[in-house]
Order: structure tokens, then sequence, then C-alpha cells
């Protein structure tokens, strides 16, 4: 009994020789990296098609961009300029709050919201919230409370974007006696992804078929049209670059920009999958990257990641608007039907209709977003791959990175020339419309 | 346990069961195929690297007692010789067999050079990555003294010397020239990344098509493109049997194959060819097995038919089934049926034999479609009480189908280290892969084609990896013992205990080329029932059975008769014959040709030739891309038919519904009975509409028949389509009036009659849906005739409870109260068997009639009085027991309704019971893309599975859903006690092998006996359910009392809706209107009276 006692005595004492002292929290551009890469791998994990992922990218961004525009300083509110977005709640007594640590938590807070895997970002988060919470518990609570503030206003507003009702809405019919009509691609012959994804609320263009491109060329498997000389091409060049093999270049650009989330593979009775980021979570690597090579300052981070995730989502609503008006079907069931039945394309065909290439006008977007904030011509060396097996290239503009992003494509063995051209054409056009319409900073 | 005791009655202690292991101590049996994957073969370079190996069992000394021979596939094959009481000696070295070289699947023997000696043939792996067998033929050389066979490599010799990718052989007499010819199955061992074309079937591949070898005296051709044998890349051929399937004498042969690819039927065309049912006409098996494994062909019902079981890989355990990889959704499996191949779904596959051309597939009604990742089956009389027991052996070390494995566990260095070549390090990702470790289950055959788990009565539930498998009585004991081939373990050696029932064992002595009797077939009769086997070595999975044949009587000490048919129809019988001993058949005792004599009894109907130039053209389903989690559509309803005499010429006319885009037709008979469209261009006005029914009567008490057609069919939820159409007959010329401007409705049935009893015809119109809402009650019409052919809605004045009663499919109008107006009795989905008494003011719901709790998927119901006792007894056709849905009042289909994720529209969420739990039907991929909210839930597939309902949804929501029921999902008789009280009644179990869409009941017989016609199939419904295909029509003979028995199936198949009779040219004849298909006409044979 005495010795119970000592020992509550002894902790308490501890305790109390334990309290440290107060120190002002730092919030580098490196912990918003690291947030979002966070994200990123859950988003690996959990496997969210490409268009999903764009959403869980822009939202968390948003909310941690509108706490630092809070700030006295060179950035604007998005409120008014995204659609539907109302200013987020005052901070009020603004005394204790670090607006970079707010707007690290508003991204964290948010970012668990859409992802499945929570309890990954909890443990991630409350590793940070220990850190923060020992160095200045005052400081720490005040930004929390904000941040939370913040979340809410944004997951309130988000929830209003159609994505919920999309869930319900009819899946993609299969209709095979259409010739020019989509189908499902091996191996796993899944269902048309996303098919309702023009009836998510955009962000900066005024709808879905805003930049709506030109029709592909007419369907026909007639020799000597046009169409038909698109699938041959495919066939011909990916033939050509299998015979060279891995090490040709053109193998090399199909493999690094594959940005394939879920390939499944099968083998007799042995199915697994490899997964690897998405088109938009390669852009927002290479959003990084600049930031970094940049010596970007943390708000400047946050409004690169922003403007490229908005770039990137509209671009996604765009061309998914695109690819179930034209349902155009893939070259691999073209090819196998009429020409080569045991022909494989170089990358997995992806879910989802033909026209356009969605990495195309997704790089276009983002490659001018990018362009925006880091100017033209700038170099970089494009390490995001690195985890997934796959080598660094080095590009002299984000231009010519979105350009070879896109060609990788028809490369793969995955999309026709045409989808490639106008879908990095309808993806620069949506870009410069994004950065002309949106007034970010005081410069602009 | 005294369950399987109760014929003798005795007590035995209840750990004790029917078979015992004996262990290797005592057996001298230590055989194990080891499997040591290394980075030069392991299952990601060799898919069926854990397929496992097999047996053959046969008197290989001539000592009368039976000798094992195991195969290995990175040891060496073992030859044990039994010397008596279980006790074996290897004897491998001394027989000169060195088989250790590698990969060695299938074995069988057969007496290859006539010398009366066992030979054996051993299927192997060559050419693939280092594996570079070809297959062995050992020739028996003789006995040594020490009762050790002798044994030489001779397989080149008789050009058997195969290189490819064998899985098992068959010899038998294919072309009855009286040599035993082989057939030569073999695996593709290509990743199936794509499924590709059914049509490469027809092409040819050397080394793993499968071959049929001629016996060409004592040497072997290859003669399978001449007979028809498919030798295409896609054929990953795992299970072989042969059988005279079709009792013509010609031997036929099942093959099963794994993946994409169908299975293959090979009917014997008697001229040294083959068809192949399955992929020319593939409604006479339905669907088959999907990852075929092994199989048998055996006569589980004893009626002289082989019926056949394939294996698959579907599991009984409700969690491992949610984790595993189950079928395409609905839209994209159609895609693959489109690509040219036959409808197969994951399951156990078991095709009772109804006439020799017509298969109903009942492994679900049975009680054996679902045994774990399943090799071997066998049926034979375990217990010895007339009845064939299964014995399946399953369990595999390196389960591929995990979805978290998939999904969430393998990850993309995997995939790179197969790229790149594995190094020994690399091995542990292997090691990573789920094992399923599992007992081998026992069935007891009930002997009304059900059977029953006795796994637990009658083994010790040892789980383990068990491949091949061969039944043999070992001790010469008169019941059959149980050799099993494991992975990674000693094989097992199993000793039948059985001292129930009596037995008999024939052995053979054939003719020079077949000594052992291949082919033979031996029928023992026994107080009507006809207990048949064939001797057919070949068996089971990878393995091969002995020479001899082993029956259970049961009680009886006498058989009656005991029939021996040899290959070529020479037969002998034997009358009353004692028991418990074994006989020799000697062919030279036989005589005669069995096949002359006995051909298949004459079917009561005959189909003539076609009659109408009409297809029903279904338009493609859309309701599962619409909704992924409904369990079957609503867009396949038509057509319906109906005969009337259009212009008072004394010949029965014909009108019949077309589908969405298709104009329904009139068909009018002239004096030979021949149908001429008539009036097409009326209908072809509406052709948009998908019209369900319509019925001929007179509106206006002008003495002709008008004509009123309905449309519905989901298809479309508001509009001019949903409105009824009336045309009014002048004199044999319909004209279109448009009398239903205000209803719309997606319409079940139209049904004439004057319910007011006022001498006009009124108007029953019965809705099953509302259009695109799954689920939700339907309005239901009564319209009033004001006599001259005018009518107003009067329902919810007249009949409110019926307007609401639910989802009508169908009713019948009757006076059962013999008060001069009709009552009505009504048939539903989700909905009671409900019947509401007419007083002539108002329809008024019966309650307490014992029909209450009767809710289930009704199609169709008819009136009668079957058992002739006076009153009107209630038949109404259901959904059927042949799903994984079972339904009772405790444990009931639901239907949950409500907006579960919050997202302003409802989800339509279907549970059922898996045994005591309630459990959501749609699969954990549909219901996460509906409600993405579960994943956040349950990301994985191992937490969903065990995820209760309102874990996964929450009681709150749960309880605010709408909810609809099925209690009853049987077909069913409801015998009328005189006050009105229905009480349930059995009827025979084959009806309820599908959903019967519509019942005829007629007087035919002379004896003035009621027939009953039963038509039905469903095919557009989940996947996750399979296809109900079972049916082929059904005839069920009255016996006066009110037993209805099943007589014969009508040979019609596909997905019938509609029964209706019709004269043509003075003869009573039946039409049978087929969804998306023609419709056929039977008459009834003079023959058969």
């Amino acid at each position: 009994m005495k010795r119970k006692y000592s020992v509550v005595l002894a902790s308490i004492f501890m305790m109390v020789s334990c309290q440290k002292k107060q120190e002002p929290i730092t919030i580098t551009p490196e912990d918003y990296h690291g947030s979002v890469d966070e994200v990123t791998q859950v988003m690996i994990h959990d496997i969210f098609s490409p268009p999903v992922a764009s959403r869980i990218y822009v939202y968390p961004n948003v909310a941690a961009y509108e706490i630092l525009a809070q700030q006295e300083g060179i950035y604007n509110s998005l409120a008014g300029q995204l659609r539907d977005l109302k200013p987020i709640p005052s901070p009020g007594d603004t005394a204790n709050i670090n607006f970079p640590l707010a707007a690290l938590i508003a991204h964290i807070d948010l970012s668990k919201r859409l992802i499945f895997s929570e309890e990954r970002i909890e443990k991630y988060r409350d590793s940070l919230y220990n850190l923060w919470q020992e160095k200045n518990e005052k400081e720490f609570n005040a930004s929390k409370d904000y941040a939370l503030q913040v979340s809410e206003h944004i997951a309130a507003w988000m929830d209003k974007d159609n994505y919920k009702q999309t869930r319900t809405m009819p899946k993609f019919s299969v209709n095979s006696e259409e010739p020019s009509r989509w189908q499902p691609t091996p191996p796993a012959y899944m269902s048309g992804i996303e098919p309702h994804w023009n009836k998510i609320r955009p962000f900066v263009i005024d709808s879905a078929a805003q930049f709506k491109p030109v029709p592909p060329p007419p369907f026909s498997m007639e020799k000597e049209s046009d169409f038909y000389n698109e699938v041959m091409e495919v066939y011909e060049i990916s033939n050509k670059i299998t015979a060279e093999g891995d090490a040709s270049e053109e193998v090399q650009i199909a493999q690094f920009w594959d940005c394939n989330p879920y390939v499944s593979v099968t083998r007799g009775h042995l199915m697994f999958a490899t997964k690897k980021i998405t088109p938009g979570a390669h852009w927002i690597g290479i959003a990084k990257i600049a930031s970094r090579k940049s010596n970007a300052d943390f708000a400047k981070t946050v409004y690169a990641y922003t403007k490229t995730s908005i770039a990137i989502a509209d671009a996604f609503i765009s061309c998914w608007d695109e690819k179930y008006r034209s349902n155009l079907i893939r070259p691999e069931t073209l090819i196998n039907e009429h020409i080569d039945d045991s022909w494989e394309p170089i990358l997995q065909t992806p879910p989802f209709p033909e026209y356009t290439s969605g990495h195309s006008v997704v790089s276009g977007a983002a490659s001018i977003a990018l362009t925006s904030i880091f100017g033209d011509n700038f170099a970089f060396d494009d390490d995001t791959e690195v985890p997934y097996g796959l080598p660094v290239r080095s590009f002299t503009s984000f231009r010519q990175a979105a350009d070879e992003a896109a060609i990788s494509r028809m490369y793969g063995g995955i999309h026709y020339r045409t989808a490639v051209e106008v879908g990095i054409k309808q993806g620069r056009n949506l870009g410069e419309h994004v950065v002309t319409n949106l007034n970010m900073t005081k410069n602009d | 346990m005294i369950f399987f005791l109760g014929l003798s009655g005795c007590i035995k202690n209840s750990t004790e069961t029917l078979f015992k292991t004996k262990p290797s101590t005592l057996t001298g049996i230590s055989f194990v195929n080891k499997l040591d994957p290394t980075p030069d073969l392991n299952i990601l370079n060799y898919l069926y690297y854990y397929n496992g190996a097999g047996v053959a069992a046969g008197d290989f000394n001539n000592d009368g007692r039976v000798d094992l021979y195991f195969t290995s596939n990175q040891g060496s094959d073992k030859l044990y010789i039994n010397t008596g009481d279980f006790k074996f000696e290897d004897v491998t070295e001394k027989a000169q067999i060195k088989n250790g070289d590698g990969w060695s699947t299938g074995v069988t023997h057969v007496d290859i050079n006539n010398d009366g000696l066992l030979d054996i043939y051993v299927c192997k792996v060559g050419d693939h990555l280092q594996l570079n067998g070809q297959n062995r033929l050992y020739i028996n050389q003789g006995v040594t003294e020490d009762g050790v066979p002798l044994y030489k490599e001779e397989a080149a010799k008789y050009n058997l010397a195969f290189i490819g990718y064998s899985t098992q052989a068959a010899f038998f007499d294919y072309d009855l020239d009286g040599d035993l010819d082989m057939y030569l199955l073999n695996h593709s061992v290509n990743p199936n990344r794509s499924y590709g074309k059914g049509a490469k079937r027809n092409m040819i591949d050397r080394l793993s098509g499968d071959v049929l070898y001629r016996n060409d005296q004592g040497t072997f051709t290859d003669v399978s493109q001449e007979a028809g044998i498919f030798q295409g890349s896609i054929g990953y051929g795992l299970g072989l049997a042969v059988s005279d399937i079709n009792n013509d004498g010609y031997p036929d042969i099942y093959v099963g194959n794994d993946f994409f690819e169908n299975d293959y039927l090979y009917l014997n065309q008697k001229d040294g060819t083959f068809k192949e049912v399955i992929s020319s006409d593939g409604n006479r098996l339905g669907h088959t097995s999907h990852f075929s494994m092994g199989n048998d062909l055996a006569d589980i019902n004893n009626d002289g038919l082989s019926d056949i079981l394939s294996l698959d890989m579907l599991p009984e355990d409700l969690e491992t089934y949610k984790t595993s990889g189950l079928e395409y959704p609905y839209p994209i499996y159609q895609q693959y049926i489109k690509n040219g191949y036959s409808h197969q779904f994951m399951q156990n596959a078991l095709h009772l034999n109804l006439d020799g051309e017509n298969f109903s597939e009942i492994g679900n009604l049975s009680g054996i479609d679902a045994t774990e990742w399943s090799w071997g089956a066998l049926f034979a009389d375990f217990d010895n009480d007339g009845f064939k027991d299964l014995f399946i052996s399953n369990g595999i070390k390196g389960v591929t189908n995990d979805m978290d494995f998939i999904n969430y566990i393998s990850n993309e260095e995997i995939q790179r280290n197969i790229e790149s070549g594995l190094s020994d390090k690399d091995m542990e990702l292997i090691d990573r892969l789920p094992q399923k470790k599992v007992p081998n289950y026992f069935f007891k055959n009930e002997g009304a084609l059900t059977f029953s788990n006795v796994t637990k009565q009658w083994s010790t539930e040892k789980p383990s990896y068990s491949n091949g498998c061969a039944y043999a009585d070992l001790d010469n004991d008169g019941d059959l013992d149980l050799v099993v081939n494991n992975v990674n373990e000693e094989a097992f050696v199993l000793e039948n205990t059985t001292e129930d029932g009596n037995w008999i064992k024939i052995g053979f002595k054939g003719p020079d080329q077949n000594k052992f009797g291949i082919g033979a077939k031996v029928i023992v009769y026994r107080k009507g029932k006809k207990l048949t086997q064939e001797n057919i070595a070949t068996r089971g999975y990878l393995s091969a059975k002995d020479n001899s044949l082993n029956f259970g009587v049961g009680k009886d000490t006498i058989i009656d008769s005991i029939q021996v048919i040899w290959p070529g129809g020479a037969y002998q019988t034997l009358h009353n014959v004692a028991t418990n001993r074994t006989l020799e058949a000697w062919e030279k005792n036989a005589s005669g040709n069995y096949f002359a004599k006995n051909r298949k009894p004459p079917s009561h109907f005959s189909t003539p030739a076609e009659k109408l130039d009409f297809i029903h053209n279904e338009y493609p389903a859309l309701d599962f891309d619409r909704n992924p989690l409904l369990p079957f559509s609503n867009s396949n309803e038509g057509p319906s038919v109906a005969v009337g005499d259009i212009n008072n010429d004394g010949l029965d006319d014909l009108f019949i519904c077309g589908a969405k885009k298709q104009a329904s037709k009139l068909y009018v008979q002239d004096d030979n009975g021949v149908f001429t469209d008539h009036q097409a261009e009326l209908f072809e006005e509406d052709a948009v509409n998908e019209d369900t029914d319509q019925a001929f009567f007179d509106a206006d008490n002008d003495g002709d028949i008008d004509l009123m057609v309905v449309s519905g069919g989901n298809e479309f939820t508001q509009g001019k389509p949903l409105r009824p159409r009336f045309y009014i007959n002048n004199n044999g010329i319909y004209v279109k009036e448009d009398k239903f401007k205000t209803i719309e409705v997606n319409a079940s049935k139209v049904t004439a009659v004057d319910f007011d009893d006022d001498g006009d015809m009124d108007i029953c119109i019965t809705s099953n849906i509302v259009p695109t809402q799954f689920g939700i009650k339907s309005k239901q019409y009564l319209l009033e005739n004001d006599g001259s052919g005018n009518f107003t809605e009067i329902t919810k004045t007249f009949a409110p409870d019926f307007e609401t009663v639910g989802n009508v499919k169908d009713v019948v109008w009757q006076d059962l109260d013999g008060n001069g107006y009709p009552d009505l009795v009504v048939a539903g989905h989700w909905t009671a068997l409900t019947i509401f008494m007419n007083d002539g003011k108002n329809l008024t719901k019966q309650a307490n009639n014992g029909l209450d709790k009767t809710d289930g998927w009704w199609n169709c119901l008819e009136l009668a009085d079957l058992d002739h006792d006076g009153d009107l007894d209630i038949l109404a056709g259901n959904w059927g027991l042949n799903t994984k849905f079972n339904a009772s009042y405790d444990r009931p289909i639901t239907l949950y309704i409500n907006d579960f994720d919050d997202n302003g529209s409802v989800e339509t969420v279907v549970t059922y019971f898996h045994g005591d739990k309630e459990t959501v039907f749609a699969s954990k991929d549909e219901l996460a893309k509906q409600m993405p909210f579960l994943n956040k839930k349950f990301l994985y597939y191992k937490d969903f599975a065990k995820a209760s309902l309102e874990d996964l949804f929450g009681s709150e929501k749960l309880q605010k859903a709408k909810k609809r029921k099925v209690y009853l999902l049987a077909t069913s008789y409801f015998q009328n006690d005189g006050k009105g009280n229905f009480s349930h009644k059995e009827l025979p179990l084959l009806v309820q092998s599908s959903t019967i869409n519509d019942i005829h009941m007629e007087k035919i017989d002379k004896e003035r006996i009621n027939e009953i016609l039963m038509v039905g199939n469903n095919f557009e419904i989940s996947t996750q359910l399979g296809r109900l295909d079972a049916l082929h029509g059904i005839l069920l003979q009255n016996d006066g009392k009110g037993k209805l028995i099943w007589t014969q199936s009508l040979d019609v198949s596909g997905a019938a809706r509609k029964i209706e009779k019709i004269m043509i040219n003075g003869k009573e004849h039946y039409i049978i209107a087929r969804n998306n298909d023609s419709p056929v006409f039977i008459t009834k044979n003079d023959t058969a009276e």
C-alpha cells in the first residue's frame, strides 16, 4: 500500500519535471511534401481509379491553401473562384494560430476523409500531433481547432460535388454489336470506370464539355481508312519497339509513364496486382520536385500543389466527358479481333474508353499549371517513379515532359495517335483556361 | 454415431468412423508427393505446380489382391504390392520401374499386349521449362516367384510415347472393333491472360491438345482430327471420364477443362467420330463447372443412365467464399459468352441424365455444389446400401484466388521477379500464398437425388492437400476402401469398416483383345431398382480403379438378377444370385445384342417441325447495369402466347408477344394447319413495346373475340410503351382503339373476367414491378366493362387490398365459394399467394387459410382438383431450390430498400441465410462501388466477410429500410381440405431444379388422370446465382389421389415462359413460348398411349 503510493508520487513528480519549455512550431515545405506523399501511399494501397484519385488530391490542397490565404501575403482566396466555394470561416483570434500548421492539419484531416484506410493516416497524424503538442500545446490546439473548422467547411462543399450521387448511377452498358463501342479488356475485364465523372462538379471550367475535343476519326476497319491506319500504327510501333527490347527508348518511355494504379496479373491459377501511382499523382510528384528545386517556401509549395491539382481534377472531368461520349474501343480489342489474336500491348489497357487519352489531357493541363508557377524551360530530373522500379528521366521543361507522357500511351499500345495529339491539346487549352481564370497571387 | 448404421441397428462407439486411416507403419505405404518449389520450377512458372498426382489400383501380379501405383510430381513413382491384411511392399526397384525424373501426373492401367498381365500407362509433363518427360508405358513382363511384376518401358513401340503436357489417359474400345483405344487428356500451360476466342478450340496444339489414339493391331494411330476431337491451346484438361452416356452401346467421353474453355461431352456417333454436345447445343447440359477439375460418370439415381459430376472450387465456407475471386459480373460475363464459350459457373456441376440427351444440373439441389478446391470425385456405394455415395478429394497448397492477396498482399516485387527470374531468396514470396488445407468430403446418397454431408461421420476430417484418389476392396471383404495421393503428406489408406450391407463383386474374363473386360456394363436388378456400373479403369482424378465392380445391395441376400453386357452388346443374365461373394463374368458365356433389344422407351411427345416464322428477340438485359446489386433481371418477361379463333372458322389462331423493338404477331391457321402472319402492319405500329401478355375476349358482346395487349418488361419508365392496347374485332380484322389513354402500367398479365357477374367481360391487369424500382410494390388494376366495351377503373373501390397486394405475376379467377362471383388468387414476387373472395361488391383478402407466410418469387399458378376430393387445390410455380438461396419463415430472403449512403437514391440490399447467418447477397466489389463507405469500414475482404449486416449498414438504416421477404422458394402444391384451408404437399424434387414459369393442367389420358405440364428456366440472373437452365419441361402424372409423379422431360430446353394448348389440323398440340428463342410445338404421340 505504501509502495503504491510512492509510485504515484514518483510519477507525478516525473510529469512535472518533464514539462518542457514551449517553443514555436516550425512547419517546413518538407512537412507538406510528407503529408502529400503519405496520402499517395495510402491511395496506392487502397486502390483508387485515376479520376477518383484526382479528387482525393484536390480538396485537401484547397483546404490548406485557403488557410494560408487568410494571412496577409501574396495569395488570394479561391472562394468565389472555384465553383460554389464559399469563404472559409475566419480565424478570429489569430494570436496562437500557426497558419502553416493549420494548413497541414487540414490537409491531413481532409485526406483522411477521402481515402479508405483511415487508420494509416491516423497513425501518421498522431505521431505528428504528439510532436507538436509537446513543442507547443497552445499553438497546436489553436491551429488544430481552426484547421478542423476549415476542414469541415471544405468537406461540406466537397459533399455537394455529386460524387456520392454518381455511385448509384447506371454502369456502362457493354454492347459488342456496335463494333466501335468500348469493351472491357484483358486480363481482368473490368467494367468501365466512372462513366458519370462528367457529372462531378468542375472547379474552374464552366462545364465538363467546355473543352470538348473534335471527334476521333470515323470508325472503320476498312483498309486504308484513317482509323484503320491508326490501329495499324499502334500495332506496328508496338511490334517494332518490342523487338528492340526493353532498353529501347520508346519502351522506356511507355513504362515510365504507365501510372496505372491497378495492373492485374494472371498466371493460370495465380492472380495478383501490381499497383503504381496514377497519372495525376505523377504530376503531383513533379510539383514536389519543382517546389523543392526552386526552394519554394511553404505557401508557394501549397500554392503549386493546389493549382496543379485543380488543373488535374478539371482535366479528368473534361477527359471523362469525352471518353463516355465517344465510347471508343481500345486498340487491344481491335487488334486481337482483326489483326493478331495473340498481341498484347506493352502496358496493360486501362478499364475505360480510349478517346481522348487521359494521361495526355492531364499532362497537358498540369504542365500549363506548373509552367505558370515555375516558368517555362524549367529543367528537372523526374525521380517520381523510382520507388516503382523505374529510372530517373530528365526533362528540359514541363511542356516536354507532357509531350513525352502523351506519346508514351501510343508506345504503350493503349492509345491511337489522335487520342494522344488531341488529348494533349485539350489538356493545354483547359490548363490555359484554369491559369487565366484563377487569380491566386497578387501578381496574377 | 448411429446415423449411418440405421440398417443394422447396432450401435458403434461414437468416435468410430466408417473409414479408418491405416497408418504407414502398418501399411508400409510411406509414399509422399513431396513438392519443393525451386526458382526453376514453381507455381509462378508452371500453373499446375500444385495440382498433385494420382494413384492406380489394380492387381498387377495377378494374386487376387489389389496393388497400388502412385505417381509423383518431383520424386519417384512407387509401386506397392498388396501382401494382404493392409500390408504393402514397395517393389518399385525390384519391378524395374524407374520413373523418378520428374512430373508424373495421371496413371492408368491396361493389358495392352493381351497377355493377361496389367501394364501401366503414366502421363507426364514434357517440353516445359526443364521438364522433359515423355509418357511411359510399362509392359508387364511377368511375375517373379515372390510375386513381383517385372516391367519394361515400351511406350515408343506402341506409338504412345507422347511428349507434351499430359494429364491422364483412358483405355476403352470406342469403335467396338474389339481392341482397346486410348484417349489422352492434355493441358495447356500458357498463362491465360485473355479469354480469347472459343473458336481456338478448332486449332491444333501438339503439346496441349488432347489426342484420341486408335488401336490398329497393336500400334496406336492419332485419329483426333478425323474423329472430331478438339485439340486447341485453350483446353486446360484436368478431368477425363468414359461412359456410355446415351445407352447406345458406344462409349462416350467427358472432358473437364479448367478456366475459360468449355467442358467437352463427346457423344460417340458409332462411325468412328464424336459429336461434342456442349459447344454444338448448349441447352442440353445447360451450364457446366467453370474451373473444371476432376469428374466422374456414374448412375446416381439407379435409373440406368450415367450422370455427370464435374468438380470446381466453390467454397462451402461463407467467409472463404466472400474472400475469393467470383464470377464476372453479369455484363462482363455476357461478353465472355459472346466470344464463343458455353455457360460455366464456379460450382460442382451434377448433370442428372434425364433421357440420354437432356440433363438437369442439380449440384445445388442435391447438396454437393460447394466442396472447396476440389480435385477427385468418386461415386461408389461405400455403405453397401445400394446407392452410390460420393468421395471428393480437395485442398491446395497455394491458393491463388484470395482477393486480399491479389489486391493488398501481393506486390509488384512478385511481378518483377517473375520477369527477371526467381532467385532462392525470392521463393519466400511463394510461401506467402494463402494455403487451403481442408478435410476431404464424404457424401451419403440419400436415395432421392440428394446427398448428405457425412464427412464427420465417415472420416476423421484430417485436413490435407489431397489430389488423386481411387477406391478398391484392398482387403477383399466386400466393401470399398480408399487410397488418396497427398501433397507433402503420406498417402491416405482408408479402410472401409462397413458391415451392414450385403454385396456382390463382379470380375471379368474377356475376349483375347480385352481380357479384363474394359467397357463391360453390369446391371444388378433388385426389387425394381437397377444398379448400374461400367468397368472403366480411369476414374477420379489422375487415377484408376481396379478391374472389378462392387455392388452393395443392402439387406438383400438374393439378387433378383444380374446382367453383364459386353462391348458390342453380347450379354448374359444370371438369376437369383446369392450375395457376399465374387463372380467372374466370362465373355464367352454372353450372346445376343442387348442394345438391339433394349431401346430407349418412346417419349410421350414428339416435336413437329417449326410452324411459325417467329423468333422472340430479347433486348440485352440492362438491369444489372442499372443496379448491379440485383439477384435477377425483370426485363426478360415474354413472350406470352394466346390461342383463339379470331375469324370463327373453327380453327385455332394464335397471338404471340414480341420483345422490345419487335412487333407482336397474330397468326391465322388454315385448313391445312398452316399458320399465316395476319395484319402484321397493325402490330408493327407498337413494335417498340415489350409486350408481355394478351387476352382474347369478346369485349362488346358481338360474338367475336377482341384482343387486348399489355406491355412492360422493365424497359420503359413511362409513356406510350406502357399503355395497354385494345383491338376490336370486325369480322376477323382487328382495328386498334385507344381506350386506355390514362393508364400506364408495367404489366405482367391481362385477364378478361366478368368479376361483377353483369354479363360482360371486365378486365384485370396485373403489374410485377414499378419500372427500374426493384422491390417497390406496383399498382394492380381492375377495369369494369359498361357492357359495350368501355372500361372504367374501379380498383380502389372494388379491391383496395388487391391494388397494393405486391408485385403480381399471375392471377386466376375462379368461384371458390359457389356464390356465383369469381374469386381471385394471386401469385407474385416478394408476395404471398393470396386469395381475394368476391361478393360482387368487393374483393376481400382471405386470412388464416394456410397461405400466409408463403411470400415467394412466384411466377404462375393454377387451380384444380388435384386430389379428386371435390375442391380446388393450388399448384404454383416458384423460383425453385437449385440456387444458393434457401428460404423459410425463420430464415427468409430479405430485401432492404433504403438510402444507405445518403446520396438521395435508394440501394436494394438482398440478404439470405447461409446456415444460421444472415448475409448480404451482392459481392463486396459491387456493394462498395455503390456505397464507397463500405470500403472505409471494411477495406479487406476478410474483414468484410466477417462483418454482420449491422456492422455493414448500421442497425438504424436496416430497421428503417423498407423490407420485402421471401419465405418459400419451392414450386408448391397446396392441398385444400375442403374447408378452404391449404396445406403444403411435396412435389417430385426435380420440379425444384429450376424456376417454373407456367403450368398447364390436362386430363390427357383415357384413364382421365390429370397430367400436368410445367415449363420454366430463367437465364438473366446474377452470375453469383448461376443460370436456371436445368429444366427441359416436365410431365407429371397424377395418381388420382393427388400424388404427382415425375414422368418424363418434354425435351424442350431454353427459357420457356408460357405453354398453351392448341388444336392443329384437328390434333392436340402444345405451343411453348421461349424467351429470346423460337416457340416450340409438341404433340402427344399415339404410340405412347
